[in-house]
């Protein structure tokens, strides 16, 4: 069989057209590969009432990742811990150093309390069994005394080590963050609910101190007879009002659409 | 004529005396300013000490747990026992070299404590080593972290320092540029406790 002369052409133009398309889409699809497994800079915060939860590594199952929003959202509401998990298709940076920055960045746990807790999982190298920095537990300053990082060790080589080793990573996330939940609520002494109408009580209290004082002021001054002061000190008084209504925004935040904004200073366990 | 002399008299004091306050306060505002960026750093390195502390806490449980196991690595055990009580009577404040000495000695004593488990399966395995392995390194990384706070401190403490016009009372008042830590390697090498 003997080509002719123009097919040869032709069939050269076309390969040497697919070689050169082929040759353009390489870096597009390593780039591409590359932006969607590494993770290196914190994902910007979930809101919302299922922001406990954030599975980009998709190592949860639909049903495991259900059942710890309905847990976490209790956890939250009794006022003991905010816990979030975090799973990442792949990161190059140490969980360790990585935690502590995603937990100050969303401000996970309450604001006064700090009781916040990441569980923070790499599911390249959890799915690949490579050894250390597959997950990490990450606890906020003021969750340290309830779960140091000791039984966090003990929780990840007690749940989650066993789990992963058969191929569970859904249920060894899922029983690792549910053993987190139970600690964190035996652990809690001081409920919330006795403590938020204390300092709202106390709040109402300086308030209405602060008024009947300057309305004391303006009531002895008009009758003296001094007019034009009684508009300043009136002036004054809306301005205590603004203040005391940010107060009260700033202690109730937490259970809205975002974390509570507490702190972490870098403790925790990984495996 | 007279009655308008000393009312612009009593202007020119009243402007006088308006500018003084407004720049006494400014004064006063950025003096306050830089004794509050001063007192953080200070608090910034009173954490990272209290966690270096910590550390050198957990060295006596540590080696009781390895002596278990490995009882005749006496210069190990005398070794660290140095490094830890050199590393609790330097203080960073005081002697920032001599500290950053004392916690390289420490550090490259206690990654041999470590090493010594690779010899031992049964220390590996051993619960108590295991959970204070997982302290140790929880509490490395809490020193990082704080040192990572304290560097942002001094760099906010600093810019403060040398942007006009605080850097005139700065200079005056006795504030000077502070050094921000940097992490050595031998620090950074330790205890990563592998599995």
């Amino acid at each position: 069989m003997n080509l002719s002369p123009v097919a040869t052409s032709r069939f050269r133009w076309a390969s040497w057209l697919l070689l050169g398309v082929l040759w353009l889409m390489v870096p597009i699809i390593t780039l591409a590969e590359e932006s969607a497994v590494f993770i290196n800079e914190p994902p910007t915060a979930p809101v919302g009432a299922d922001r406990y939860v954030t599975d980009l590594g998709n190592l949860l199952t639909p049903e495991d990742l259900q059942t710890l929003q309905i847990r976490l959202q209790a956890l939250e509401e009794s006022g003991a811990a905010q816990i979030a998990i975090l799973t990442l298709p792949n990161t190059e940076r140490e969980l360790s150093d990585f935690a502590p920055e995603i937990m100050n960045q969303w401000g996970i746990g309450e604001k006064d309390k700090d009781n916040g807790i990441l569980v923070l999982a790499n599911a390249e190298r959890i799915r690949k069994q490579l050894s250390g920095n597959r997950i990490f537990i990450g606890t906020g300053l003021g969750a340290e005394g309830v779960l140091p990082d000791a039984l966090a060790g003990r929780v990840l080589d007690q749940y989650a080590m066993p789990a992963f080793e058969e191929q569970a990573f859904s249920e060894g996330l899922k029983a690792t963050t549910l053993a987190l939940a139970d600690i964190m609520s035996a652990g809690e002494v001081v409920p919330p609910s006795e403590n938020a109408p204390d300092d709202a009580f106390g709040e109402i209290i300086f308030f209405l101190i602060i008024l009947f004082f300057f309305l004391y002021l303006n009531h002895r001054q008009r009758g003296r007879g001094i007019y034009p002061s009684g508009g300043g000190i009136g002036g004054g008084l809306g301005g205590m009002g603004g203040f005391g209504g940010g107060g009260f925004g700033g202690g109730g935040g937490g259970f809205g659409g975002g974390f509570g904004g507490g702190r972490s200073g870098g403790g925790g366990a990984g495996r | 004529m007279k009655c308008r002399g000393i009312a612009s008299g009593t202007l020119v004091l009243i402007i006088v005396v308006g500018v003084l306050l407004v720049g006494g306060m400014s004064l006063m505002g950025s003096y306050n300013g830089l004794v509050t960026k001063d007192t953080v750093v200070e608090q910034k390195a009173a954490d990272i000490e209290s966690q270096l502390k910590r550390r050198a806490d957990l060295v006596p449980n540590l080696v009781a747990t390895v002596k278990g196991y490995a009882s005749h690595e006496k210069e190990i055990f005398e070794n660290i026992a140095n490094a830890r009580s050199r590393l609790l009577t330097v203080k960073i404040s005081d002697d920032p070299a001599a500290a950053q000495a004392a916690s390289q000695q420490f550090n490259s004593a206690l990654s041999r404590l470590l090493a010594i488990a690779e010899n031992y399966p049964d220390l590996k395995a051993d619960q108590s080593f295991i959970r204070l392995q997982d302290e140790l390194a929880g509490t490395e990384n809490r020193i990082n972290y704080a040192r990572l706070e304290f560097n942002k401190a001094i760099q906010d403490y600093n810019r403060t320092v040398r942007s006009f016009p605080t850097n005139l009372l700065a200079g005056i008042a006795g504030f000077d540029r502070k050094q921000p830590f940097e992490a050595d390697e031998a620090d950074k090498a330790l205890p990563t406790v592998s599995f």
